[in-house]
């Protein structure tokens, strides 16, 4: 069941980009007939369920004693308003309750009530979410966006072309080094700049032009088309927003000097009204603001303000929900925005939940906060799914299954760049790696690792996944000692006798006569300790030693990385990809913390270039043809090829994969949903629309 | 006494500075700087950094300066501005964390602190006096235990025990929902239930600690000569006791004060972690695994500043309590 809900909404990622690519086609959201609520013409006081409350009482309240105004001058023009259909429950659910989960960082909560521009739908089509609608001109060239009229921010300010054109005109752009794409100021990722496109002129990147039409309408003009635009914004650039007017002095900006642009209007570009701000003079008036907003330069500030912003109470933003304490607090609260501007089918306002709560807690207090009830949801780990499953009735929880995105959630990397040339050779040896993966007796190792709940399976996109080839995942898979050891009796520079301690050893070259031994960098937490002490088991069994070396630091492993000093292999416990085309990250080779791709990443800070001729040159080749491809066909084809290397070489041995993902839900938390596609792209939880999930004891 | 104390401050002073290039040091060894850290934090999540902004900082944070400069620039701003630096691993300024985080450690480690001294001087004395009694082994085994047992794994006990009895684990200072509440009474008592736990387990490897000094030094005066005068001078035996015994007895425990001073600050790490309290151990630790330099820094220095003072208290309460010391100090 699993695998065909996978595969219903990952098959139709292959469409992906055909949106953006016909172009003409006005799309608008589903805002038919939104029964916009009269909270005020219905007496809030009233005490019976049988009417309907439209919004929160909490802020019906706020409405009485004259804090925020009525409802509908709250919510955007009644044919503008955001409808959410699909997850509209069926009982009519009450308002109010608090949701409680550990504090995950601020990726999890920001993901968590994250409010895109464009949003990327588990079928892969793009929904104008924070938008209203878009218009793609004939060449494919330019973008008209359209907004919703009368939305606000949550201070209550209007939400206007204005503040896209703003932010891209003089926050995002200005950061970027126009001619190299590189960042300067704050960091935005290189490889994914939506924004450049290659002017045919003279063949430079550049920058998309952006325009204020009239204040709900806005307009991208590109130099050459991308067939993945809005796809690219929203995996990217989400929040292609910002309120100006809360900005306007803590962004430094030079008026005397013309503006990038060229343009002269500044109220097209958003530059209405500007004076010009210093950095010093944007980093007091940040700090006049609010302490929370201290900042030790203007790197600083760019980053924490203008990219990680959702951190800092007090921004105005369009998220369901607006964190209140300062992050130092041990519980983040978050209280519902008063002028959320999706309702239900009903036209009562979301969200439902009247607070979140965030706490900090060490990983290990998890499990028995939510047998104890004190915490609403936590993602669960496959190997603790045995523990949760036994107290699921007795504490008043519910174990619920999403769908991941997983090639693998066991393998094993080799690094092909590694500083001793010898194992780097070796590694390169095709036989080697299909010895290393047929050496391992897979259905053991999962019935020991995780209870049987996973499967064998190569390193390869699961099936139903646009990226599946057939065969893949089954590829190399049959457990076959004799066969790998016959594979390694191939393989020149390794003996076929083995040395007193039963390992073959290296023939010549400066290791002559040393055990082949693979040094194994987990990051130190039990199962992968497990999993390398049965590599350990198999791998002895073809004269190959295997040595674990546990590190549980994340930020160290990643610093050595960066540094050039990778380890000798990897073991890896999950790598998920929802499609190569949208997002390559770990297939590609442009990451400078991959161990399989090693030096070889574009990204990294001493790359090296592959030989010619090699698979690895073939690889690095597509990646670079992914970011240059103008047309649909160019970017499938450089994904395909990416995806048909990994096929071909098993630069990463998968020893096993499982695509379910599992959440503890508390009882009390109700609508929601079931079987989403949970990962990055799709912002996680943010993709179970929490703004629809209610509480009722 | 004035000489005495002023002696005593002059050392402190070279002490604090010698400290606080020993600190710098011993942040500054761990190869890498928390620049790299911070990349790697980046990349981590998935971004690219780009080379010229780290440069950028590294040249702005005096990174590849000498040790000296990179010395003095982070004293003269704490000294003449009052600035600890900025946490790069919060990025917020370091004073902003210590604000949030000194109130409850301190008011948790206070607690702590009259729990240990409240309960082990009384059953010290008890135990002395009652050598070989019912209560004293009661007391003595109990004590072995409570030294016995790590911190943490009462701390889960006590935890498993609270969860049976009311059906919560009593994790941090407050309920859910609580924390950001208005201060009420319903709120205060919300606090105190939670400090049950935190109190018993970081007081009691302390207490029983303390109970043993208590005991060994109380029966070590009993048995003093000056006792056997009083007594046959003539003096009620509970006069001997409280007046010139106890007030032997307690020295080592005012000697103590100054890392229990210390323990005041930090709070106990590991058990913060167990029992998911705000406390600067926690914070602490954090930092010094991030290599947030500011931060475990400033840390470090103000833990040691506190590890001074104290002991400075406790030479002063030591010569107050004991004339003997008070003139072996001015004599050396």
């Amino acid at each position: 069941m699993k695998k065909k809900a996978l595969s219903l909404l990952l098959a139709i990622l292959m469409i992906v980009g055909t949106l953006a690519g016909c172009g003409g086609s006005p799309a608008v959201t589903e805002t038919s007939g939104p029964t916009t609520g009269t909270a005020t013409g219905e007496e809030p006081s009233t005490e019976t369920d049988a009417v309907i409350e439209k919004e929160s009482p909490m802020l019906q309240e706020m409405v009485a004693s004259g804090t925020i105004p009525a409802l509908e001058d709250r919510l955007p023009a009644e044919s503008d308003i955001y409808v959410e259909l699909a997850y509209t429950p069926e009982e009519v659910p009450s308002y109010g309750g608090t949701l409680r989960a550990p504090n995950g960082g601020k990726w999890d909560w920001g993901s968590f009530t994250e409010e895109p521009l464009f949003r990327l739908l588990d079928d892969g089509t793009v929904e104008p979410n924070v938008a209203k609608g878009y218009d793609i001109s004939d060449d494919g060239l330019t973008y008209t966006i359209y907004l919703r009229e009368g939305m606000k921010w949550s201070d209550g300010t209007p939400f206007t072309a204005t503040d896209c054109v703003y932010y891209y005109n003089y926050v995002l752009v200005p950061e970027v080094n126009n001619e190299t794409g590189e960042v300067t100021k704050s960091h935005t990722t290189k490889f994914y700049n939506w924004y450049m496109s290659e002017d045919p002129a003279d063949g430079i990147l550049k920058p998309a032009q952006v325009r204020y039409v009239d204040d709900y309408t806005f307009t991208i003009t590109l130099y050459s088309p991308k067939p993945t635009l809005l796809q690219a914004i929203a995996i990217d650039n989400k929040w292609m927003f910002f309120p100006k007017e809360w900005y306007k002095d803590i962004v430094a900006v030079d008026m005397e000097k013309p503006h990038w642009t060229g343009e002269t209007d500044l109220k097209l570009i958003g530059g209405e009204g500007l004076v010009t701000i210093t950095e010093e003079e944007a980093l007091a008036n940040a700090k006049a603001k609010s302490d929370l907003y201290t900042f030790e330069d203007y790197s600083m500030l760019c980053k924490e303000l203008n990219y990680y912003y959702w951190q800092y109470a007090g921004r105005p933003t369009l998220r369901a929900w607006v964190l209140t304490s300062p992050l130092t607090d041990t519980t983040l609260v978050w209280t519902r925005n008063p002028y959320y501007w999706k309702v239900d089918a009903d036209g009562r306002q979301l969200p439902y939940i009247d607070e979140l709560n965030f706490t900090t807690m060490d990983e290990s207090l998890i499990a028995q906060e939510i047998m104890a009830g004190n915490i609403d949801y936590s993602g669960i780990n496959i190997s603790d799914y045995a523990l949760y499953k036994a107290s699921e009735v007795s504490s008043g929880y519910t174990i619920k299954n999403s769908v991941g995105v997983n090639w693998t959630v066991a393998s094993l990397e080799l690094n092909q760049t590694y500083k001793d040339e010898q194992y780097a050779d070796l590694f390169s040896e095709i036989d080697f790696r299909h010895a290393l993966s047929i050496a391992v007796d897979r259905d053991e190792m999962n019935a020991i690792l995780y209870n049987g709940l996973a499967t064998p399976a190569q390193f390869a996109a699961p099936e139903g996944s646009s990226d599946y080839i057939e065969g893949a995942p089954d590829k190399w898979t049959e457990y076959d000692v004799d066969g790998a050891n016959a594979l390694l009796d191939g393989i020149d520079s390794i003996s076929t006798e083995l040395n007193a301690d039963g390992y073959r050893t290296f023939v010549g070259g400066a290791n002559a006569g040393k055990a082949v031994t693979l040094e194994v960098e987990t990051n130190g937490d039990d199962i992968s300790a497990k999993a390398v002490a049965l590599l350990a088991q198999y791998f002895n069994k073809i004269g190959i030693q295997v040595v674990e070396i546990a590190n549980t630091d994340n930020n160290a492993r990643n610093e050595k990385f960066y540094k050039g000093d990778e380890a000798m292999c990897s073991w890896g416990t999950g790598t998920g990809i929802v499609n190569v085309m949208l997002r390559p990250d770990y297939v590609a080779a442009n990451r400078n913390n991959v161990c399989w791709v090693g030096l070889y990443g574009l990204e990294h800070q001493n790359h090296i270039t592959p030989e010619a001729g090699t698979p690895m040159a073939d690889i690095v080749d597509a990646t670079l043809a992914m970011v240059s491809a103008t047309t649909l066909e160019e970017l499938q084809a450089a994904a395909s090829r990416i995806i048909e290397n990994h096929y071909e070489n098993t630069w990463i041995i998968g020893y096993l994969n499982d695509s379910s993902s599992f959440h503890a839900v508390n009882n009390r938390v109700h609508n929601w949903r079931e079987g989403f596609v949970i990962c990055d792209e799709l912002r996680f939880l943010g993709n179970a629309r929490p703004y629809s999930w209610f509480i009722e004891e | 006494m004035a000489k005495f104390m002023l002696k005593k401050l002059c050392i402190m002073f070279i002490t604090v500075i010698l400290i606080s290039i020993a600190v710098f040091y011993i942040i500054t060894l761990p190869p890498g700087d928390f620049l790299t850290r911070y990349i790697g934090r980046l990349t981590a999540a998935g971004e690219s950094v780009d080379p010229k902004m780290i440069e950028y900082l590294r040249d702005f944070y005096a990174l590849d300066q000498p040790f000296f400069v990179q010395y003095w620039r982070w004293i003269s701003n704490i000294l003449f501005h009052g600035d600890f630096g900025y946490s790069f691993s919060l990025s917020m300024p370091v004073t902003t964390v210590i604000k949030a985080y000194i109130g409850p450690t301190m008011a948790l480690s206070l607690v702590t602190m009259l729990f240990t001294y409240l309960i082990s001087i009384p059953i010290g004395i008890y135990s002395a006096v009652h050598q070989y009694s019912a209560g004293d082994y009661l007391f003595t085994a109990v004590a072995f235990f409570g030294q016995a047992i790590p911190n943490f794994l009462l701390a889960i006990l006590l935890m498993f025990l609270a969860f049976k009895l009311t059906g919560d684990t009593m994790l941090g200072l407050f309920s859910p929902g609580m924390q950001n509440a208005p201060w009420s009474w319903a709120k205060l008592v919300d606090l105190l239930k939670h400090c049950v736990i935190p109190v018993i387990v970081i007081g009691t490897g302390n207490t029983c600690g303390l109970m043993r000094t208590m005991r060994s030094q109380m029966l070590d005066e009993l048995s003093k000569n000056y006792v056997t005068t009083g007594k046959a001078k003539g003096m009620k035996m509970k006069w001997i006791r409280y007046k010139y015994c106890v007030r032997a007895a307690i020295n080592p425990i005012a000697s103590s004060i100054g890392w229990s001073l210390v323990g005041i600050f930090t709070g106990s790490t590991i058990t913060a972690i167990v029992l998911n309290l705000p406390s600067m151990g926690k914070i602490m630790h954090e930092a010094l695994i991030d290599q947030d330099m500011y931060l475990a820094g400033s840390w470090l220095f103000l833990m040691a500043i506190v590890t001074v003072i104290g002991t400075f208290i406790s030479d002063i309460l030591l010569a107050w309590l004991d004339p003997r010391a008070r003139k072996e100090y001015l004599k050396g």
